[in-house]
Protein backbone atom coordinates (compact mmCIF):
# COMPACT_ATOMS: atom_id res chain seq x y z
CA UNK A 1 0.00 0.00 0.00
CA UNK A 2 1.53 3.47 -1.14
CA UNK A 3 1.09 6.59 0.69
CA UNK A 4 1.10 9.62 -1.00
CA UNK A 5 -0.14 13.48 -1.73
CA UNK A 6 -2.34 14.89 -3.73
CA UNK A 7 0.13 17.15 -6.23
CA UNK A 8 0.08 20.77 -5.43
CA UNK A 9 2.26 23.63 -6.64
CA UNK A 10 2.46 24.78 -3.19
CA UNK A 11 4.11 21.19 -1.98
CA UNK A 12 6.30 21.09 -4.71
CA UNK A 13 9.31 21.54 -3.70
CA UNK A 14 8.07 19.83 0.16
CA UNK A 15 7.40 16.66 -2.21
CA UNK A 16 10.88 17.31 -4.08
CA UNK A 17 12.45 16.38 -0.63
CA UNK A 18 10.44 13.71 0.77
CA UNK A 19 10.26 9.93 0.61
CA UNK A 20 7.02 10.72 -1.16
CA UNK A 21 5.90 6.94 -2.66
CA UNK A 22 3.11 8.07 -4.83
CA UNK A 23 1.43 11.47 -6.39
CA UNK A 24 -2.07 12.28 -7.15
CA UNK A 25 -2.14 14.40 -9.70
CA UNK A 26 -5.49 16.83 -10.51
CA UNK A 27 -6.40 16.71 -14.28
CA UNK A 28 -8.01 19.90 -14.25
CA UNK A 29 -4.32 21.66 -12.68
CA UNK A 30 -2.71 20.39 -16.37
CA UNK A 31 -4.79 20.59 -18.69
CA UNK A 32 -3.06 22.42 -21.04
CA UNK A 33 -0.48 23.61 -18.99
CA UNK A 34 2.61 22.02 -16.85
CA UNK A 35 3.49 19.33 -19.62
CA UNK A 36 6.85 19.68 -18.65
CA UNK A 37 5.96 19.49 -15.10
CA UNK A 38 3.73 16.48 -15.03
CA UNK A 39 6.53 14.73 -17.89
CA UNK A 40 9.27 15.08 -14.50
CA UNK A 41 6.82 13.87 -11.97
CA UNK A 42 5.93 10.90 -14.14
CA UNK A 43 9.84 9.77 -13.75
CA UNK A 44 10.11 9.90 -10.09
CA UNK A 45 6.47 8.81 -8.85
CA UNK A 46 3.36 6.56 -9.18
CA UNK A 47 0.87 8.88 -10.74
CA UNK A 48 -2.59 8.73 -10.52
CA UNK A 49 -4.79 11.41 -12.48
CA UNK A 50 -8.10 12.39 -10.81
CA UNK A 51 -10.70 14.58 -12.61
CA UNK A 52 -13.11 16.76 -11.28
CA UNK A 53 -15.29 17.87 -14.25
CA UNK A 54 -16.49 15.38 -16.65
CA UNK A 55 -19.57 15.02 -14.45
CA UNK A 56 -20.25 11.29 -15.15
CA UNK A 57 -23.49 11.71 -13.78
CA UNK A 58 -24.86 14.32 -16.58
CA UNK A 59 -27.49 12.61 -19.32
CA UNK A 60 -25.47 13.05 -22.83
CA UNK A 61 -22.38 11.96 -23.78
CA UNK A 62 -19.10 13.00 -21.94
CA UNK A 63 -18.00 16.71 -22.83
CA UNK A 64 -15.19 15.95 -25.43
CA UNK A 65 -12.82 18.56 -24.98
CA UNK A 66 -12.78 17.55 -21.48
CA UNK A 67 -12.30 14.10 -22.12
CA UNK A 68 -9.45 14.68 -24.70
CA UNK A 69 -7.38 17.05 -22.20
CA UNK A 70 -7.99 14.58 -19.23
CA UNK A 71 -6.65 11.56 -21.40
CA UNK A 72 -4.07 13.70 -22.59
CA UNK A 73 -3.04 14.08 -18.97
CA UNK A 74 -3.36 10.86 -18.31
CA UNK A 75 -1.46 9.73 -20.84
CA UNK A 76 1.59 12.14 -19.92
CA UNK A 77 1.43 10.95 -16.51
CA UNK A 78 1.49 7.76 -17.33
CA UNK A 79 -0.96 7.19 -14.49
CA UNK A 80 -1.43 3.80 -13.17
CA UNK A 81 -5.06 4.47 -13.01
CA UNK A 82 -7.50 7.36 -13.29
CA UNK A 83 -10.56 8.35 -10.98
CA UNK A 84 -13.68 10.48 -11.07
CA UNK A 85 -16.62 10.95 -8.92
CA UNK A 86 -19.86 9.68 -8.87
CA UNK A 87 -21.69 13.08 -9.17
CA UNK A 88 -22.52 15.71 -11.57
CA UNK A 89 -21.12 19.57 -11.95
CA UNK A 90 -22.95 20.25 -14.84
CA UNK A 91 -26.75 20.37 -16.35
CA UNK A 92 -28.01 22.18 -19.98
CA UNK A 93 -28.26 25.60 -17.96
CA UNK A 94 -24.54 25.46 -16.97
CA UNK A 95 -21.51 25.32 -14.82
CA UNK A 96 -22.17 24.25 -11.19
CA UNK A 97 -18.68 24.37 -10.28
CA UNK A 98 -18.93 21.75 -7.98
CA UNK A 99 -19.73 18.39 -7.40
CA UNK A 100 -23.71 17.29 -6.60
CA UNK A 101 -25.37 14.35 -5.84
CA UNK A 102 -27.07 12.30 -8.07
CA UNK A 103 -30.50 10.44 -7.28
CA UNK A 104 -29.77 7.21 -6.73
CA UNK A 105 -31.21 4.69 -9.13
CA UNK A 106 -30.47 2.12 -11.58
CA UNK A 107 -31.27 4.10 -14.56
CA UNK A 108 -28.59 6.83 -12.61
CA UNK A 109 -26.28 3.76 -11.73
CA UNK A 110 -26.29 2.51 -15.43
CA UNK A 111 -25.85 6.18 -16.96
CA UNK A 112 -22.65 6.37 -14.28
CA UNK A 113 -21.23 3.33 -15.25
CA UNK A 114 -21.43 3.89 -18.79
CA UNK A 115 -19.61 7.06 -18.73
CA UNK A 116 -16.87 5.08 -16.19
CA UNK A 117 -16.41 3.05 -19.14
CA UNK A 118 -15.99 5.31 -21.83
CA UNK A 119 -13.57 7.54 -19.83
CA UNK A 120 -11.48 4.12 -19.24
CA UNK A 121 -11.73 3.14 -22.74
CA UNK A 122 -10.76 6.45 -24.15
CA UNK A 123 -7.84 6.68 -22.49
CA UNK A 124 -6.75 3.17 -21.67
CA UNK A 125 -6.31 3.31 -17.87
CA UNK A 126 -8.63 1.40 -15.19
CA UNK A 127 -11.35 3.72 -13.55
CA UNK A 128 -12.09 4.27 -9.70
CA UNK A 129 -15.02 6.49 -8.72
CA UNK A 130 -15.22 8.61 -6.04
CA UNK A 131 -17.89 8.76 -2.91
CA UNK A 132 -18.77 12.35 -2.49
CA UNK A 133 -20.00 14.58 0.71
CA UNK A 134 -23.43 16.21 0.05
CA UNK A 135 -25.71 18.08 2.85
CA UNK A 136 -28.16 16.89 0.33
CA UNK A 137 -29.76 13.58 1.72
CA UNK A 138 -31.92 11.95 -1.04
CA UNK A 139 -33.83 9.52 -1.12
CA UNK A 140 -33.60 7.51 -3.98
CA UNK A 141 -34.86 3.82 -5.80
CA UNK A 142 -31.81 2.07 -3.89
CA UNK A 143 -29.76 2.98 -0.97
CA UNK A 144 -25.98 4.85 -1.48
CA UNK A 145 -23.95 2.28 -0.54
CA UNK A 146 -26.30 -0.14 -3.49
CA UNK A 147 -26.00 2.58 -6.05
CA UNK A 148 -22.23 2.36 -5.64
CA UNK A 149 -21.81 -1.30 -6.01
CA UNK A 150 -24.34 -1.67 -9.23
CA UNK A 151 -22.51 1.27 -10.14
CA UNK A 152 -18.98 -0.49 -10.05
CA UNK A 153 -20.65 -3.97 -11.31
CA UNK A 154 -22.17 -2.83 -14.84
CA UNK A 155 -18.21 -0.77 -15.36
CA UNK A 156 -16.44 -3.68 -13.82
CA UNK A 157 -14.28 -0.56 -12.05
CA UNK A 158 -12.61 0.28 -8.76
CA UNK A 159 -13.85 2.72 -5.61
CA UNK A 160 -11.74 4.82 -4.38
CA UNK A 161 -13.60 5.26 -0.62
CA UNK A 162 -12.70 9.43 0.76
CA UNK A 163 -12.90 8.34 3.95
CA UNK A 164 -13.30 12.30 4.92
CA UNK A 165 -16.11 12.79 2.88
CA UNK A 166 -18.10 8.80 4.71
CA UNK A 167 -17.25 10.14 7.76
CA UNK A 168 -18.59 14.02 7.54
CA UNK A 169 -21.52 12.06 5.70
CA UNK A 170 -22.30 9.74 8.47
CA UNK A 171 -22.00 12.83 10.89
CA UNK A 172 -24.38 14.93 8.98
CA UNK A 173 -26.95 12.54 7.89
CA UNK A 174 -26.65 10.34 11.21
CA UNK A 175 -25.93 7.22 10.17
CA UNK A 176 -22.73 4.33 10.39
CA UNK A 177 -19.69 4.47 8.58
CA UNK A 178 -18.42 1.17 9.22
CA UNK A 179 -21.51 -0.70 8.39
CA UNK A 180 -21.70 1.46 5.53
CA UNK A 181 -18.45 -0.16 4.92
CA UNK A 182 -20.01 -3.51 5.85
CA UNK A 183 -22.38 -2.67 2.59
CA UNK A 184 -19.80 -1.91 0.11
CA UNK A 185 -18.20 -4.57 -1.81
CA UNK A 186 -14.68 -4.47 -0.24
CA UNK A 187 -13.37 -6.09 -3.09
CA UNK A 188 -13.54 -3.07 -5.42
CA UNK A 189 -11.93 -0.89 -2.92
CA UNK A 190 -8.42 0.01 -4.48
CA UNK A 191 -7.41 3.84 -2.65
CA UNK A 192 -8.23 6.27 -0.13
CA UNK A 193 -8.63 9.95 -0.05
CA UNK A 194 -8.37 11.31 3.46
CA UNK A 195 -7.72 14.99 4.76
CA UNK A 196 -8.96 16.72 8.11
CA UNK A 197 -12.56 17.68 8.26
CA UNK A 198 -13.61 20.89 9.53
CA UNK A 199 -16.48 21.75 11.96
CA UNK A 200 -19.18 25.08 11.68
CA UNK A 201 -22.59 25.52 12.97
CA UNK A 202 -23.32 22.01 14.11
CA UNK A 203 -21.73 20.46 10.56
CA UNK A 204 -18.79 18.93 9.54
CA UNK A 205 -17.25 20.58 6.25
CA UNK A 206 -14.78 19.09 3.88
CA UNK A 207 -12.86 22.27 3.76
CA UNK A 208 -9.40 20.05 3.32
CA UNK A 209 -7.58 22.12 5.12
CA UNK A 210 -6.97 20.48 8.90
CA UNK A 211 -4.75 17.87 9.82
CA UNK A 212 -6.23 14.27 9.84
CA UNK A 213 -8.18 13.38 13.30
CA UNK A 214 -8.09 10.36 15.20
CA UNK A 215 -11.55 9.49 14.48
CA UNK A 216 -10.92 9.55 10.70
CA UNK A 217 -7.44 7.39 11.23
CA UNK A 218 -9.75 4.79 13.10
CA UNK A 219 -12.63 4.88 9.98
CA UNK A 220 -9.76 4.18 7.68
CA UNK A 221 -8.30 1.48 9.71
CA UNK A 222 -12.01 0.01 9.09
CA UNK A 223 -11.40 -0.04 5.50
CA UNK A 224 -7.77 -1.53 4.81
CA UNK A 225 -9.33 -4.35 7.20
CA UNK A 226 -11.71 -4.81 4.82
CA UNK A 227 -10.10 -4.18 1.47
CA UNK A 228 -7.00 -4.95 -0.64
CA UNK A 229 -5.88 -0.83 -0.27
CA UNK A 230 -3.36 0.45 -2.81
CA UNK A 231 -2.84 3.40 -2.18
CA UNK A 232 -4.06 6.08 0.48
CA UNK A 233 -3.56 9.89 -0.89
CA UNK A 234 -3.50 12.58 1.74
CA UNK A 235 -5.81 15.86 0.34
CA UNK A 236 -4.84 18.73 1.64
CA UNK A 237 -5.61 21.68 -0.65
CA UNK A 238 -5.21 24.80 1.49
CA UNK A 239 -3.58 26.08 4.61
CA UNK A 240 -0.90 23.95 4.75
CA UNK A 241 1.33 23.61 7.68
CA UNK A 242 4.99 23.55 6.78
CA UNK A 243 7.15 20.77 6.23
CA UNK A 244 7.17 19.88 9.42
CA UNK A 245 3.12 19.82 9.59
CA UNK A 246 3.77 17.37 6.49
CA UNK A 247 5.75 14.95 7.76
CA UNK A 248 3.85 14.51 10.43
CA UNK A 249 0.42 14.02 8.22
CA UNK A 250 2.37 11.45 6.12
CA UNK A 251 3.50 10.01 9.50
CA UNK A 252 0.27 9.59 10.74
CA UNK A 253 -0.44 7.15 7.44
CA UNK A 254 2.69 5.48 7.49
CA UNK A 255 1.60 4.37 11.12
CA UNK A 256 -1.35 3.34 9.72
CA UNK A 257 -0.27 1.28 7.32
CA UNK A 258 2.15 -0.09 9.94
CA UNK A 259 -0.16 -1.34 11.86
CA UNK A 260 -1.65 -3.64 9.27
CA UNK B 1 -36.71 18.65 -16.41
CA UNK B 2 -34.70 16.04 -15.27
CA UNK B 3 -33.73 15.54 -11.39
CA UNK B 4 -30.04 17.11 -11.82
CA UNK B 5 -31.73 20.07 -13.77
CA UNK B 6 -34.27 20.81 -11.00
CA UNK B 7 -31.72 20.40 -7.90
CA UNK B 8 -29.34 23.01 -10.09
CA UNK B 9 -32.00 25.19 -10.36
CA UNK B 10 -32.78 25.12 -6.87
CA UNK B 11 -29.04 25.56 -5.69
CA UNK B 12 -28.58 28.54 -8.56
CA UNK B 13 -31.24 30.29 -6.95
CA UNK B 14 -31.16 31.51 -3.63
CA UNK B 15 -34.58 33.10 -3.89
CA UNK B 16 -36.06 30.16 -5.78
CA UNK B 17 -35.31 28.63 -2.39
CA UNK B 18 -37.22 30.87 -0.04
CA UNK B 19 -39.90 30.77 -1.92
CA UNK B 20 -38.98 26.63 -2.15
CA UNK B 21 -39.16 26.97 1.87
CA UNK B 22 -42.62 28.06 2.31
CA UNK B 23 -44.36 26.51 -0.84
CA UNK B 24 -42.28 23.23 -2.46
CA UNK B 25 -45.50 21.93 -4.56
CA UNK B 26 -45.21 25.68 -6.20
CA UNK B 27 -41.92 25.26 -7.11
CA UNK B 28 -41.70 21.93 -8.29
CA UNK B 29 -45.00 22.48 -10.63
CA UNK B 30 -43.28 25.01 -11.98
CA UNK B 31 -39.86 23.10 -12.53
CA UNK B 32 -41.90 20.17 -13.48
CA UNK B 33 -39.26 17.01 -12.47
CA UNK B 34 -39.53 14.38 -14.75
CA UNK B 35 -40.39 11.79 -12.40
CA UNK B 36 -42.87 11.11 -9.60
CA UNK B 37 -39.74 10.00 -7.74
CA UNK B 38 -37.83 12.33 -8.52
CA UNK B 39 -40.22 14.83 -7.38
CA UNK B 40 -40.79 13.26 -4.07
CA UNK B 41 -37.01 13.05 -3.79
CA UNK B 42 -36.93 16.78 -4.54
CA UNK B 43 -39.72 17.96 -2.46
CA UNK B 44 -37.66 15.88 0.81
CA UNK B 45 -34.84 18.39 0.39
CA UNK B 46 -34.54 20.55 3.34
CA UNK B 47 -33.69 24.15 2.66
CA UNK B 48 -30.90 24.57 5.43
CA UNK B 49 -29.32 21.80 3.93
CA UNK B 50 -29.81 23.04 0.05
CA UNK B 51 -28.74 26.41 1.70
CA UNK B 52 -25.41 25.05 2.77
CA UNK B 53 -24.99 22.87 -0.48
CA UNK B 54 -25.60 26.28 -2.07
CA UNK B 55 -23.15 28.48 0.03
CA UNK B 56 -20.68 25.67 -1.14
CA UNK B 57 -20.80 26.42 -4.44
CA UNK B 58 -21.11 30.36 -3.96
CA UNK B 59 -17.80 29.81 -1.95
CA UNK B 60 -16.49 28.26 -5.52
CA UNK B 61 -17.30 31.18 -7.42
CA UNK B 62 -15.85 33.35 -4.86
CA UNK B 63 -12.34 31.84 -4.86
CA UNK B 64 -12.44 32.03 -8.78
CA UNK B 65 -13.61 35.87 -8.58
CA UNK B 66 -11.31 36.73 -5.86
CA UNK B 67 -8.54 35.59 -9.11
CA UNK B 68 -9.59 38.41 -11.36
CA UNK B 69 -10.41 40.89 -8.39
CA UNK B 70 -8.49 40.41 -4.95
CA UNK B 71 -8.50 43.28 -3.93
CA UNK B 72 -12.28 44.39 -4.71
CA UNK B 73 -13.08 40.52 -2.43
CA UNK B 74 -10.80 41.66 -0.05
CA UNK B 75 -12.73 45.09 0.26
CA UNK B 76 -16.34 43.67 0.04
CA UNK B 77 -16.16 40.63 1.94
CA UNK B 78 -17.72 37.22 1.62
CA UNK B 79 -21.07 38.76 3.15
CA UNK B 80 -21.21 40.86 0.58
CA UNK B 81 -20.50 38.35 -2.22
CA UNK B 82 -22.65 36.09 -0.69
CA UNK B 83 -25.84 38.70 -1.36
CA UNK B 84 -25.10 39.72 -4.60
CA UNK B 85 -24.54 36.10 -5.93
CA UNK B 86 -27.34 34.04 -4.27
CA UNK B 87 -29.67 35.63 -6.91
CA UNK B 88 -27.11 35.81 -9.81
CA UNK B 89 -25.14 33.11 -12.03
CA UNK B 90 -23.38 34.66 -14.97
CA UNK B 91 -21.86 32.77 -17.00
CA UNK B 92 -18.19 32.69 -17.02
CA UNK B 93 -15.60 33.88 -13.51
CA UNK B 94 -14.99 36.64 -15.94
CA UNK B 95 -18.66 38.28 -16.32
CA UNK B 96 -19.14 36.86 -12.55
CA UNK B 97 -16.38 39.13 -11.33
CA UNK B 98 -17.43 42.14 -13.41
CA UNK B 99 -21.20 41.89 -11.63
CA UNK B 100 -19.63 42.21 -8.57
CA UNK B 101 -16.89 44.59 -9.14
CA UNK B 102 -20.30 47.00 -9.90
CA UNK B 103 -22.26 45.37 -7.05
CA UNK B 104 -19.40 45.78 -4.74
CA UNK B 105 -19.60 49.23 -2.32
CA UNK B 106 -16.18 50.29 -2.87
CA UNK B 107 -14.70 49.76 -6.44
CA UNK B 108 -11.51 49.59 -7.94
CA UNK B 109 -11.15 50.88 -10.66
CA UNK B 110 -8.19 49.06 -12.17
CA UNK B 111 -10.11 45.40 -10.95
CA UNK B 112 -13.43 46.69 -12.41
CA UNK B 113 -11.87 47.62 -15.94
CA UNK B 114 -10.24 44.30 -15.93
CA UNK B 115 -13.13 42.43 -15.13
CA UNK B 116 -15.10 43.71 -17.81
CA UNK B 117 -12.83 43.58 -20.38
CA UNK B 118 -12.01 39.83 -19.32
CA UNK B 119 -15.85 39.55 -19.13
CA UNK B 120 -15.72 40.94 -22.98
CA UNK B 121 -14.46 39.75 -26.87
CA UNK B 122 -13.17 43.39 -27.33
CA UNK B 123 -9.10 43.10 -28.77
CA UNK B 124 -7.92 46.15 -26.64
CA UNK B 125 -9.42 49.06 -24.07
CA UNK B 126 -7.74 52.04 -22.79
CA UNK B 127 -9.17 54.08 -19.30
CA UNK B 128 -7.74 56.83 -17.32
CA UNK B 129 -8.09 55.66 -13.76
CA UNK B 130 -9.18 58.34 -11.20
CA UNK B 131 -7.42 58.36 -8.22
CA UNK B 132 -9.11 56.34 -5.06
CA UNK B 133 -8.17 55.10 -1.89
CA UNK B 134 -7.33 52.08 -3.69
CA UNK B 135 -5.22 52.89 -6.50
CA UNK B 136 -3.03 56.14 -7.80
CA UNK B 137 -4.30 57.60 -11.19
CA UNK B 138 -2.91 56.69 -14.08
CA UNK B 139 -3.62 55.15 -17.63
CA UNK B 140 -4.93 51.41 -17.41
CA UNK B 141 -4.72 49.47 -20.54
CA UNK B 142 -5.24 45.88 -22.06
CA UNK B 143 -4.65 43.89 -24.60
CA UNK B 144 -6.04 40.21 -25.46
CA UNK B 145 -3.80 38.10 -26.96
CA UNK B 146 -5.72 35.27 -27.46
CA UNK B 147 -6.91 33.58 -24.50
CA UNK B 148 -4.66 36.05 -22.45
CA UNK B 149 -5.07 39.50 -21.48
CA UNK B 150 -2.32 41.39 -20.82
CA UNK B 151 -2.93 44.72 -18.76
CA UNK B 152 -0.14 47.90 -18.24
CA UNK B 153 -0.57 50.91 -15.80
CA UNK B 154 0.71 54.10 -16.62
CA UNK B 155 0.83 56.08 -13.00
CA UNK B 156 -0.04 59.67 -13.82
CA UNK B 157 1.78 61.85 -11.19
CA UNK B 158 0.70 65.03 -11.01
Amino acid sequence: MKIGVGYRRELAEWIATRPVECLEITAEHFAGRGEETLAELAESFSLYVHGLGLSLGTPGPVDPERLKAFARVAEIARAEWISEHVAFTRTPEGDLGHLNPLFPSRQTASLVADHAREVADYCGKPIILENITSHLRIEGEVSETDFLNEICDRADCGLLVDVTNLFINSRNHGFDPVAWLDEIEAKRIRQLHIVGYSQSGGRYLDGHGEPIQEDLLELAREVIARAGVQAVILERDEDFPGADGMDAELAKLRRLRDGF
Amino acid sequence: MDFNSALARLLRDGPLRDTFRGDPDGVLAGLAPGSPQDRKALAALRYEDLEVQADILLRKRFDLVKRLAPRTCEVAGWKNFRAYARSCWPETPEADAAAFCEHAGRPVPIETHRARFSAGSGKMACHWVRRTAENPAGVHVLLRLGQHVREWFFEMRL
